[in-house]
């Protein structure tokens, strides 16, 4: 008698864990249904975290140069690769590659006249396209795009040079 | 006493009614709110989504209206946007606008907008284009 008094019957035990069964399994769907909305959204910068960074930058390069070399040391322009070259204050010419062959790796090499300066890479990252765009006034322009694993676009940036003196 | 009172109204075993709907209210109270959280986070989420995606458009359009003449500008008044707006495609009733609003003859605003989801959201940008006589400067 004393006992009974002291705990909880089976019963009650049992009442006691569907309720918090019950519970749990409300939060999981709630998860589920988040990690299905998250992927189902074109841009996720969760899962593309230097996306912005790599935007940045090449929209500086491209603003910043004066040409667009056809090709450069074992590079050429293609889909997946840019070259860009800038003139320094000094008169240097610094040239720019960014190769987006690599799945997922985004590569971008300065080169300083011939020799190889610095060299940045990006991890994480959609699949890139490079290409012209033809400006009005004759300009052209270059068009950053990139298709998440859906093969839908995220990404649609189009970049025309300064002009420059 | 009291005590004495107290286990002498209370049974000596389960729960009172009261103790029960203290507990489902309880647990109902935070099922609610983690559902009202979860529900703004996905709304909040498919909205940058979409604004990311309006952003570059708008972007790509002001990229372009950089390069018009400055004579040709009050040709676009109320005309579609330039500029490729592939990326709008799956975003309801999307539509693009731009706005001449010329305040002195050497001076024009360009708005360059985009509508969405019948009207209830929009995005704009704004640039000032001046007439230097000469080149574009960009």
């Amino acid at each position: 008698m004393k006992r009974a008094q002291q705990g909880m019957t089976l019963i009650e035990a049992s009442i006691g864990l569907a309720i918090f069964g019950t519970f749990v399994l409300i939060l999981v769907s709630l998860q589920s249904e988040m990690v299905r909305f998250e992927r189902s959204v074109r841009l996720n910068t969760h899962d593309h975290p230097d996306l912005q960074s790599l935007i940045a930058r090449v929209r500086r390069d491209v603003y910043d140069c004066v040409s667009y070399p056809l090709t450069f040391d074992t590079f050429s322009q293609s889909p997946v690769t840019l070259i860009v070259s800038h003139v320094q204050p000094d008169g240097t010419i610094e040239t720019i590659v960014y190769d987006f062959s690599n799945p997922r790796t985004v590569a971008r090499r300065l080169f300083r006249g011939p020799d190889l300066a610095a060299t940045w890479k990006a991890e994480g990252m959609p699949d890139f396209r490079v290409a012209s765009y033809d400006m009005p006034e004759g300009m052209v322009a270059v068009r950053l795009t990139a298709r998440n694993e859906k093969g839908e676009t995220i990404v649609d940036r189009v970049f025309q040079p300064r002009v420059h003196p | 006493m009291v005590l004495t009172l107290i286990n002498h109204w209370r049974p000596a075993s389960g729960f009172t009614l009261v103790e029960l709907m203290v507990a489902i209210a309880i647990i109902g109270f935070v099922l609610t709110t983690s559902l009202a959280v979860f529900v703004d986070r996905e709304r909040r989420l498919r909205g940058a989504e979409e604004t990311n995606r309006v952003y570059q458009v708008l972007a790509n359009e002001a990229e372009v209206l950089r390069t018009i003449p400055f004579g040709a500008l009050t040709s676009l008044e109320a005309k579609p946007f330039l500029s490729d707006v592939a990326l709008l495609n799956g975003l309801s009733g999307a539509r693009t606008e731009l706005h001449i609003i010329t305040s002195r003859p050497t001076l024009a605003r360009v708005e360059a907008t985009i509508v969405w989801r019948g009207g209830a959201r929009r995005a704009m940008v704004t640039i000032i284009r001046s007439d230097t006589g000469g080149d574009n400067l960009w």
